[in-house]
């Protein structure tokens, strides 16, 4: 089930809706914080100052509330978005290699046990070299097809 | 490294990093004065100010810090669902070289 949180804040995990009540959150914490401080420095009874210290720690504890449930719900976005996306690719893996004509479409990780198509996910970024099929059949014992992007 | 420019383009962790910088100068501040105060109710305005107000600064900073690792990873997941959505399938034959007879 995807959830729909709104329109979302450009180029990050979270809704307007989200940035509103983090800011409105934070700034009612601040102005009571303010608040606070303010009769507590001019109030010189202690016991009616404690009630007011009291409203300050309230006021810290909500801020915290706020920026807490930030993370998470930021946190909470991304992990369904990244299981999204990860969903897409062994679809687009599966149907990539095996369309392609060439017959130096392996490639591998130097080092690496696995050979790799091009295309496959596995490899993003990192830097490879061309394996040729008469190589290919050659290191067969020593190479095996990448279980992702061949399934 | 031109610093002006990383700190424009990281505005979210320099952000983070005055904010901490702030919530340590509140609390050391608040702990000065509490400490030069004799009365009771004359430190209670240090320990909201200085002491809730450090704590409040350093929370907000580390928002902005944790907001700005979630934001990179989110762009990361841009990118990496960009290119997936560019590779076009080409219409050829199937061809599985590991499988070819030596």
């Amino acid at each position: 089930v995807k959830v729909t949180l709104g329109r979302r804040l450009e180029d990050s995990p979270w809704a307007r809706r989200q940035f509103g009540a983090l800011v409105g959150l934070n700034g009612a914490g601040l102005l009571l914080l303010v608040v606070a401080w303010h009769v507590t420095a001019h109030q010189a009874l202690l016991g009616k100052q404690l009630g007011w210290l009291s409203v300050g720690v309230v006021a810290v504890l909500v801020a915290a509330a706020a920026d807490v449930r930030w993370l998470a719900a930021g946190r909470h976005a991304l992990l369904v978005r990244r299981r999204e996306v990860l969903a897409d690719q062994p679809a687009v893996a599966a149907s990539s290699p095996r369309s392609v004509t060439s017959t130096t479409d392996w490639v591998q990780v130097p080092g690496g046990t696995r050979a790799h198509r091009p295309g496959c996910l596995l490899i993003v970024g990192k830097d490879v070299r061309t394996v040729q099929p008469a190589r290919l059949r050659k290191a067969g014992r020593r190479l095996r097809p990448c279980e992702v992007c061949t399934r | 490294v031109n610093v002006w420019k990383y700190a424009r383009a990281q505005w979210d962790r320099t952000t983070a990093g005055a904010l901490f910088g702030l919530g340590a100068v509140a609390l050391v501040l608040g702990w000065i004065g509490v400490s030069k105060e004799a009365l009771t109710a004359l430190q209670v305005p240090y320990i909201v100010s200085g002491g809730l107000g450090g704590i409040f600064l350093l929370g907000l900073g580390a928002v902005f810090w944790l907001s700005a690792d979630l934001r990179d990873e989110w762009r990361k997941l841009d990118a990496l669902e960009q290119a997936v959505r560019q590779r076009e399938p080409k219409e050829t034959s199937v061809q599985d070289d590991w499988l070819e007879p030596s």
